[in-house]
């Protein structure tokens, strides 16, 4: 049996209703319980907080963190976007706001500005996001010293004495060796001056929109079982060294081979038949925009 | 799909809790309660409603406090009592606290979370008047700083007790505070407070 055939079943007992389940699927307990830990997460910007992590119909590591936050806030009036690397048209993202949708009945768009939910896998959109609007990120590794330390134990205590000198002494070694810092995604930030936390895998690119933004950022790590946010104007601040400048990715000379954007994040595709390198705007749905589909 | 109204009006609830809290010091306004006249309390016991249940612990303490109030939360949020330094949920009836909010639980500096939220009911929370403003908020989730405006009902000290408990940060605790209107206003324990002297 597919969803939509189970959605449109009837209850055993005839009457009608339908499937018998709550609105956005999960209990209210269930609800609850993720209410009050990202209500926590929100008053201590960075610090990751735990949480009973619920099974649903896809598997962990497929985005049920932030599907766990999304069902637990989003409202039948929403518009949802949902989105995987950029893409409104992924296998993954399709997935879930299909799943979404027929458990709330909200409504669907590709369209940033129109959205007032985003769900998201390793990307913040190119367009700029406001305080009506929530984005939620699907976080598949939510501590940003398990580079350096194995322990959850050991970070935890880390975290709590704000001793991140193994995190600075792992970026000047990454210097030493290769006079760069190969940290390309997940790259580690400093919240509102006191938490590391690991921004879950966006690209470098997307690292600055979530300093000072005007909007709320929820974290969701549904396999490692943790929640945290960033609240809008909240200074997030990349991991570096007075001589050692953060930087971005860095795209000159190149543009969008659809749409000719020259300042957005751009994915490298090989033609196979001609072996020519592409370069097309990552986050599709602000392509389509500029393409005016 | 079975939807009740209460379902989305626990969600309504908290989205406008979860504004509060990631703006702290605007005012937010609940949805329409659903129980019956709505009261005065009513929108103190929709906040509730939406987020406690038997895996949390409360507490009632406050000059309005009395043991029928604390048997109606009990009784619709199935969430047991608690003594001022065990519970999750403190709910100061009357807004003063008489400097009972100081022995609420601060959490660990391993786990902060595990921490008292702070709930004062309160008579009516007002917008920010420039020329008496009750305090000046800062941190996280303010663009720069906002001015809070006069809680009428709120003891002259609980602003005070909140900065001595929040100077320890990441440990502290965090604050709604809830009027008769059903509006809400927050003070998560990043926010700096900033008393004006009169």
């Amino acid at each position: 049996m597919n969803l939509r055939e189970w959605m449109g079943r009837k209850k055993r007992d005839g009457c009608g209703n339908g499937p018998d389940y709550s609105f956005a699927f999960l209990d209210d307990v269930s609800k609850r319980e993720i209410r009050r830990k990202i209500l926590k997460a929100v008053a201590i910007p960075g610090y990751q907080v735990p949480f009973g992590s619920r099974e649903l119909p896809i598997a962990r590591g497929w985005g049920t963190g932030g599907l766990q936050i999304t069902l637990s806030l989003v409202l039948p009036e929403d518009i949802l976007k949902v989105i995987d690397q950029g893409c409104d048209g992924s296998v993954n993202a399709v997935n879930i706001k299909r799943f979404i949708q027929a458990v709330t009945g909200v409504r669907l768009t590709t369209d940033t500005g129109e959205a007032t939910l985003i769900q998201t896998r390793h990307r913040v959109p190119e367009e700029p996001m406001t305080d009506a609007q929530i984005l939620i990120l699907q976080v598949p590794y939510p501590e940003a010293l398990r580079e350096v330390e194995p322990s959850e134990r050991v970070t935890r205590r880390m975290h709590a004495e704000a001793d991140y000198s193994r995190m600075w002494l792992y970026l000047y070694e990454d210097i030493v060796k290769f006079d760069e810092i190969t940290i390309g995604y997940r790259y580690p930030v400093t919240v509102n001056g006191r938490y590391i936390m690991d921004p879950s895998p966006i690209p470098r690119w997307d690292i600055p929109k979530l300093h000072m933004a005007e909007t709320l950022f929820l974290f969701g790590a549904g396999r490692e079982k943790r929640i945290y946010a960033v609240p809008p104007h909240t200074p997030v601040v990349p991991l570096e060294f007075e001589d050692f400048r953060f930087r971005v990715e860095n795209f000159e000379g190149k543009a969008c081979a659809r749409c000719g954007a020259t300042d957005t994040y751009l994915d490298e595709i090989i033609d196979d038949a001609t072996g020519r390198r592409l370069f097309f705007c990552s986050d599709t749905g602000f392509c389509d925009k500029r393409c005016g589909e | 799909m079975k939807i009740t109204s209460d379902e989305t009006a626990m969600q309504r609830t908290f989205r406008c809790l979860l504004a509060a809290m990631s703006r702290p010091g605007r005012i937010q306004v609940l949805p329409s309660t659903l129980e019956g006249g709505g009261g005065p309390r009513e929108p103190l016991f929709l906040v509730l409603r939406s987020l406690l249940d038997q895996e949390v612990s409360f507490a009632v303490t406050g000059v309005d406090r009395t043991d029928a109030l604390q048997a109606i939360i009990a009784g619709r949020t199935r969430c047991p009592a608690a003594t001022i330094g065990e519970a999750d949920y403190i709910v100061v009836a009357g807004g003063d606290s008489d400097g009972e909010i100081l022995g609420a639980k601060r959490g660990t500096q391993q786990y902060p979370d595990t921490s008292a939220t702070i709930v004062f009911a309160v008579r009516s929370l007002l917008a920010p008047d420039s020329r008496r403003p009750a305090a000046a908020l800062s941190g996280p989730g303010i663009r720069g700083e906002i001015l809070l405006g006069p809680i009428q009902g709120l003891g002259p000290r609980e602003l005070e007790h909140l900065r001595t408990l929040n100077t320890d940060f990441p440990m502290g605790v965090d604050a709604v505070f809830i009027d008769e209107r059903g509006r809400i206003l927050c003070i998560p324990r990043s926010t700096k407070i900033r008393i004006q002297e009169n």
